[in-house]
């Protein structure tokens, strides 16, 4: 199964030598193996590369989490310890979002949207371990009871 | 600061509170702060342009941003675009 979704041509290093151009043009779209002695070296364009090594960085995260936590939204998590100072709907919400989330960065092989939202969320579990922060955000202030900032002159 | 600048600038409101704490960041970090302010005042809602300083909080809190002014030290705040007024509700420490 892996073999034929790698889809690679396999070649020996006498044939990349001959003819090195060609295989590296190949090698942008699909890979190109090498055979070298009992093993095999792949030319794989890099961006292909960097995904799967997110994928499987990420797929290994979500299933630890899943693992950990499985029902219940309040069982502890080493992959995301700080999820233990979010309130139980913002556990629920974190957890839909990151599975969500991978989801889409699989199909478009963006990670990046990923990425943030870990560190948003965990930003945020931050902000709960402080009750004066949190107090702060939970204080509603009328409009006028705002200061606003003059522009400092220099 | 040309005509042209000051048009789109956001005008930026602190509530008491984080008012103070402002205050007490100007003291100690005057570069990080003033660097914060610009942000703040031109593209507040621009991620990009934060360099990784800015996050968007989640769940209850998602109304807000934070901007991490320097490691021990972040922001909080909401934005109404349409009258481009940035409200900061906290500033502050970084536990």
């Amino acid at each position: 199964m892996v073999n034929t979704v790698f889809s690679d041509e396999i070649i020996n290093p006498t044939e990349l030598k001959k003819n090195q151009r060609r295989w590296l043009d190949k090698a942008r779209k699909q890979p190109v193996t090498i055979k070298f002695g009992d093993s095999g070296l792949a030319i794989v364009d890099r961006e292909l590369i960097k995904n799967l090594y997110a994928e499987k960085h990420y797929a290994e995260l979500l299933i630890k989490y899943c693992q950990e936590t499985g029902n219940s939204i309040t069982a502890k998590s080493s992959v995301f310890p700080w999820t233990a100072s979010l309130p139980d709907e913002d556990k629920q919400e974190f957890r839909n979002e990151f599975f969500t989330a991978f989801v889409k960065a699989i199909q478009t092989n963006n990670w990046t949207e990923l990425e943030e939202l870990l560190e948003d969320w965990k930003a945020t579990a931050e902000v709960w371990e402080n009750p004066e922060n949190v107090e702060a955000l939970m204080t509603k202030e009328e409009s006028e009871e705002y200061i606003t900032l003059e522009p400092r002159r220099k | 600061m040309s005509p042209e600048e000051n048009r789109d600038i956001y005008e930026i409101r602190f509530s008491r509170r984080a008012e103070k704490g402002w205050k007490t960041l100007e003291e100690n970090i005057p570069e990080a702060t003033e660097k914060c302010l610009h942000f703040l005042m031109f593209t507040p809602l621009d991620r990009l342009a934060s360099g990784g300083k800015i996050k968007k909080m989640k769940g209850t809190f998602s109304k807000f941003l934070q901007y991490d002014v320097t490691d021990n030290a972040r922001i909080q705040y909401w934005v109404d675009k349409d009258c481009r007024i940035v409200y900061v509700k906290y500033a502050g420490p970084h536990p």
